[in-house]
Formats: structure tokens, sequence, C-alpha cells
């Protein structure tokens, strides 16, 4: 989904994906880089910061409104790579879980959440992200432990044919 | 990663490079050409035309296969998983290798013999055609890779056991989405005038 606010002088564009929402944010016909916040208060926070961007009121609202649309429903994406698993929302909040390989110091349902470009600052997002996760947990403890039995099975093949 | 390079200093006219690491040996000669290491160096010289191309005759040839077999009677593996098709293959470094595959598994189960291909290498720039591996060179790899058949069988049955975990994973990310929404309407707020 694709919302639109302002001009091509002073334009917002807010691109709601699968898996994550970018605010484009168009500054005297500069585009800014893209922001993934999950709060208009981050986004303020680091206009302000980093372009020295002032977000108007009316600007304010508009993107308030538009997060607060896909945070009502937001979608999840789920994401795997060689050792972790993820679930990623279009509010921009994410979970992952990494296996024990990957973290030698945590255990194996190692979890990760946050946002990007900044901290979960709404906790109870995150209250409420893992409460859908969580009855789902095992699942993802078999995954990773699974995965970890085949780098194991991979690593004694390798091992032992290169005799070390 | 093992990397070892054998250089012809012996003979001033023609310049041979033998490199090898985990994954393969190339032969590479003065002017860049680059050929991977067939079981057959006088065949591949031969139909190359090295003598013409590279001054590459026998006593140079049996430099090459000399070094060639020090590989040989050694050879290194990479052991590569694909995380897509859930396969594993055996690389040697003297450019063969074997595939263990789901396919095998739920197709026909004791079949995991199947044969060596001779060259997996068919379509990389460095040479056109496939390399000719002897009988026993095939038999001689077969053997070597018989005692990991049920480690490479227990990790394919763990491994489609992880990819339906994977699949019933993104089910609950689709079924906690509802119904994604993913179309690009345009929605235009107010204009802020």
């Amino acid at each position: 989904m694709i919302y639109k606010f302002g001009d091509d002088e002073r334009g917002i564009t807010i691109c709601a994906g699968t898996g994550s929402t970018i605010v484009n944010f168009r500054n005297e016909g500069n585009n800014i880089p893209t922001k993934m916040p999950h709060s208009v208060d981050v986004l303020r926070d680091s206009l302000e910061d980093r372009f020295q961007i002032q977000m108007r009121p009316d600007e304010e609202k508009w993107i308030r409104s538009v997060l607060d649309e896909i945070r009502e429903n937001p979608t999840i994406r789920f994401v795997y790579q060689t050792d972790y698993v993820a679930f990623m929302r279009n509010d921009n909040l994410f979970l992952s879980y990494y296996t024990s390989s990957a973290n030698p110091e945590s255990p194996l349902l190692f979890e990760n959440s946050g946002s990007y470009n900044s901290d979960i600052k709404i906790p109870e997002l995150k209250q409420q992200f893992v409460k859908q996760i969580e009855q789902h947990l095992p699942m993802v403890q078999q995954w990773l432990a699974g995965k970890e039995m085949c780098r194991d099975a991979i690593s004694k093949i390798s091992d032992t044919l290169n005799g070390e | 990663m093992l990397e070892h390079e054998y250089h012809l200093s012996e003979y001033p006219r023609p310049y041979i490079k033998i490199q090898t690491n985990h994954i393969r040996t190339i032969i590479e000669f003065q002017d860049g050409s680059k050929y991977l290491a067939h079981f057959n160096m006088p065949e591949l010289a031969k139909k190359e035309n090295w003598l013409e191309k590279f001054g590459v005759a026998d006593p140079e040839i049996r430099w090459i296969e000399e070094k060639l077999e020090k590989i040989r009677s050694r050879p290194k593996f990479l052991v590569q998983t694909d995380e897509i098709q859930d396969g594993i293959t055996l690389i040697r470094n003297d450019n063969i290798f074997f595939c263990f595959s789901e396919m095998i598994i739920s197709t026909i189960p004791s079949a995991f013999n199947l044969e060596v291909d001779p060259m997996g290498y068919e379509g990389n720039p460095f040479i056109p055609n496939k390399s000719p591996v002897s009988g026993n060179q095939l038999d001689a790899f077969r053997q070597q890779i018989q005692p990991f058949i049920p480690v490479a069988y227990s990790y394919l049955c763990l491994s489609r056991q992880i990819r339906e975990i994977r699949r019933d994973l993104s089910t609950v990310a689709w079924k906690l989405s509802g119904s994604p929404d993913i179309d690009t309407r345009v929605r235009r707020g107010i204009r802020p005038h």
C-alpha cells in the first residue's frame, strides 16, 4: 500500500510492504534518505537530528494516522537464513531467533527484537508482537535445533574427509 | 581455504602455474589461459593444442601430471549445502564432485550410489568440455564417500523436516497477517495548504 501526502516540494510517501514500511520525506525538492520508523517520534527525532528538518503538525498528524492504521493490522513476513529465523512486521518491528552457533554465548533460543534504525520505543508493541509469536516458539526451537544438527553433520563429513 | 601453487620454473620457456584450493585445480599458462586440471592431461593437451598455443610439450605435461598426482593422492574436499534445494555436494579439488540430493531420498532411497558426475564444471568458462574421469577414479571416489552415506541421509531427512517447519512458520506469519494487502493502490492525503 502506498500513501502520499503533500507535493513534490515537500511531500511524504509511505510505502507499507509485507515486511516493512518506509517513509520517504521530500524537502525542498530533495529526497531525504528513506526511513523505516515504527513510531512518529522516532521519525521526527531522526529528521531533526540528521537533516535539521522540523516536521509540521499537519504532516505529523497524517504520518501518525497512517502508521496507526498500519499498526492496527500489521502484516508479518517470515524470513530465514542459515542460522536464524525472523518475523518481520510491516510496522517495522522484528523478532529474530538465532542458532547457538551464531551466538555461542547464548541459549539456543536467542531472541533479538528491535526495530529498524532504532530501539522499540513503544514497549506495548513489542509485548503484542511477542505474544503473537510465542505460541509458535516450539516450532522455531525445532527449526534452530535441526539446523544445528545439520551443521554438525556437514562438519563431521568435511572434517573426516579432510582428515582434520 | 587451502591455496597452493606450483610453478614450472625449471623450464624458462613456458610459464605454467598450477593452482589448487578446496574447490578446484587450475592450470594457467603464460598468456593467462586457464584450464581445469583434467585427469587425462596428454589427451587434453592434444585436444587443446597446447604445443602450438603455449609451447607445452611432453616434459611439461609430465611435470603437470606429476603435480596433479600429488593433489589427487590427497584430495581436499569442500562440503557444500544448498539452502533452497537441500542437497549436499562433496567437491574434490581434483575437479570431481558427488551430490546427495533430496530427490534421491524421495524417489530411490537406496540409490545413494548415484554416478559421480565426471566433471562438475560444465559451463565453466575455463574449459568447454567435460573432463574424462576413469572408472577407477570414480570407484575410488565412491568408496571414499561410502562411510558418509548414513550421515548424509540423516542430514537430508532432517533437512526435509526443517523445510516443513519453515513452511509452517511461513503459514503462521501469513495467518497472523490476516489477508496481507500487498496491492499498490495510492492513497492521497489532504494537501498541507
